[in-house]
């Protein structure tokens, strides 16, 4: 009983600090530096090399010691070279295609779809709520295409608009579109009435409020919408590439897997992990940064 | 029910069922039913509510005042009946009407004078010289320092006088309060109470509020009204003359307030409690 009160309730020498704190909001406080803001957001990047480090020291053990086929799971010690090397490049003459114009290739493709996408979704989600008519007629239909996965698109995008950067962009903007407007009809739907009933005895116009009211209080919701769809936009990109459109990331991978070397497959993987988690912490920033009052409320 | 009192000594209380539009009602309420679907929130509800003056709805827990509150402003149209504000049918949000609610609504992605300039700007006033002007409103209420925070660096009382400034930034000839003051501890509601009071002189507007701490209504009240609940219904109406400021001391008050708090006592029973139930409690 009384173990259990003594962890319960502060001691005294932990409380006496608190009290002596000046009472003011901390909220109010400048932002901290961005070199702090950067290890917050990156977690504690210590124990996230440590993870890492177990996991690869285990692989090269592993390899070594023959518990799997080194060929098939190159272990560090190859992939590393093989990546410093320069060597993860594919095709011949004009069709040649190396890994860092294989990454810049599929993100202009991410990022074109990523914003066609998000304009799109947001403008067919403003109609869906200016018009009453819209919301029955054009609703259900988003609602539908919503969970077509993206890979079903590729025949069509490669029909439409042939192989290369136009039809990767409508396999993207199609794996997100759907879902990106559900999303954003439900983020306006959800912003408080009483906003808008303020900004309206206020004396705001449609426009107005939309500009003034509805964006910016739906706007976390968006953000966090930009980034689960950024996620989703990386994976149909590569789905894409793998069936049929051939350039990019994807296809350094399929390629890999055609001549049956895996470290080239190897060092694609890694690729897509690190641009993906480093782009998702970019956005993740640019959100904190974009809705700054999300932090304090 | 539909009993009306007067309180001692004062002149009789406005008859609720019929009314006759006349030049010095801010808002009337004439015959006015509201349904949401099944649910009739109120019924048969006639007042009308003097210029300049402030009067104060209350009753128990969705009886409808919030209802009267949003067709007063034009945000909800009446099912039956009709609403005017100053002799004008009521068809839409006005910009002489000002709304108040219970949580402050301040725009947290605007900073605090933003917030106050937002009235200003809708009516095409220059951005600048806007938020020069709600500059100058807060700093008349003592918050010149916070003009540039966000609200969020902002105590829940000052909050709410922010969103007092904003409101009557506008200069709006209406205020309506749906429980503006709820939220708050109880020290900062009586000084919020005292601060309202004199920005309301100041300024002559009519002022129309809805509260259900009895306290609050005597405290503020040139105007009483008392509702019932489901459907929502007057049961009376009663003027209450004492000057301002009052203290909670006043012998007339508190007999207002003791019969007042008796039958809202027995509205909340009857809206809580089954007849068994009640029955069961009066035998102990």
């Amino acid at each position: 009983m009384t173990a259990q009160a003594a962890t319960t309730h502060a001691p005294p020498a932990d409380a006496a600090p608190e009290a002596a704190t000046p009472p003011p909001r901390p909220r109010a406080a400048a932002a901290p530096p961005l070199s702090r803001r950067l290890v917050r957001r990156f977690g504690t990047p210590l124990s996230f090399l440590f993870a890492w480090a177990v996991l690869l020291g285990l692989w090269e053990l592993g390899a070594a010691a023959g518990w799997f086929s080194a060929r098939i799971l190159p272990p560090p010690s190859q992939t590393i070279p093989f990546l410093l090397a320069g060597e993860a490049t594919v095709g011949f003459g004009t069709q040649r295609t190396g890994l860092v114009e294989a990454i810049g290739v599929t993100l202009v493709r991410i990022s074109v779809g990523l914003v066609l996408g998000l304009v799109a979704a947001i403008g067919v989600a403003f109609l869906i709520l200016q018009v009453k008519l819209l919301r029955a007629l054009v609703l259900p239909i988003v609602q539908s295409i919503a969970p077509i996965s993206p890979v079903a698109w590729v025949p069509f995008a490669i029909a439409i608009v042939g192989i290369g950067d136009p039809a990767a962009i409508f396999v993207v903007f199609m794996a997100i579109f759907g879902s990106m407007c559900c999303a954003a009809v439900a983020a306006f739907d959800s912003v408080p009435q009483e906003y808008r009933k303020v900004a309206r005895s206020l004396g705001a116009g449609t426009a107005e409020m939309w500009r003034t009211v509805l964006l910016p209080a739906a706007a976390p919701s968006l953000m966090t919408m930009v980034r689960m769809s950024f996620f989703a936009a990386w994976m149909a990109v590569l789905a894409g590439e793998m069936a049929g459109i051939n350039s990019g990331l994807g296809y350094l991978i399929i390629m890999g897997q055609q001549m049956y070397n895996m470290k080239l497959v190897m060092v694609g993987i890694i690729a897509i992990g690190v641009v993906g988690f480093a782009l998702d912490r970019l956005l993740l920033l640019a959100q904190r940064r974009i809705v700054w009052w999300e932090d304090a409320q | 029910m539909n009993v009306r009192l007067t309180a001692p000594g004062e002149a009789p209380a406005m008859p609720a069922a019929r009314t006759v539009a006349t030049s010095n009602a801010a808002v009337e309420f004439g015959r006015v039913t509201k349904s949401f679907g099944d649910v009739t929130a109120i019924e048969d509800v006639s007042l009308r509510v003097p210029a300049g003056e402030f009067t104060v709805l209350i009753g128990p827990s969705g009886c409808g005042k919030s209802t009267l509150l949003s067709l007063a402003a034009g945000l909800e149209a009446p099912t039956e009946g009709f609403v005017t504000a100053h002799g004008r049918e009521v068809t839409g949000p006005s910009r002489d009407t000002a709304l108040i609610f219970q949580q402050h609504n301040l725009f947290p992605w605007m900073t605090t004078e933003a917030n106050v300039a937002y009235g200003l700007r809708s009516r095409g006033m220059a951005r600048r010289e806007a938020l020069a002007r709600a500059r100058e409103l807060l700093a008349k209420v003592g918050l010149s320092d916070f003009a540039k925070k966000p609200p969020t660096a902002l105590s829940g009382g000052m909050r709410q006088r922010v969103a007092l400034v904003r409101a009557f930034a506008t200069e709006p000839t209406l205020l309506l309060m749906d429980e503006p003051f709820g939220a708050l501890d109880h020290q900062t509601r009586k000084i919020m109470q005292a601060y309202l009071l004199s920005t309301w002189r100041d300024s002559g507007a009519t002022v129309v509020m809805v509260t259900h701490d009895l306290d609050e209504a005597l405290m503020l009240a040139d105007r009483l009204v008392l509702f019932t609940g489901q459907p929502g219904r007057i049961a009376e109406t009663l003027d209450i003359a004492a000057p301002r400021p009052r203290s909670r001391d006043d012998p007339g008050l508190r007999e207002i307030g003791t019969r007042l708090e008796r039958h809202l006592a027995a509205a909340a029973e009857a809206a809580e409690f089954t007849e068994a139930e009640r029955a069961r409690l009066a035998s102990r």
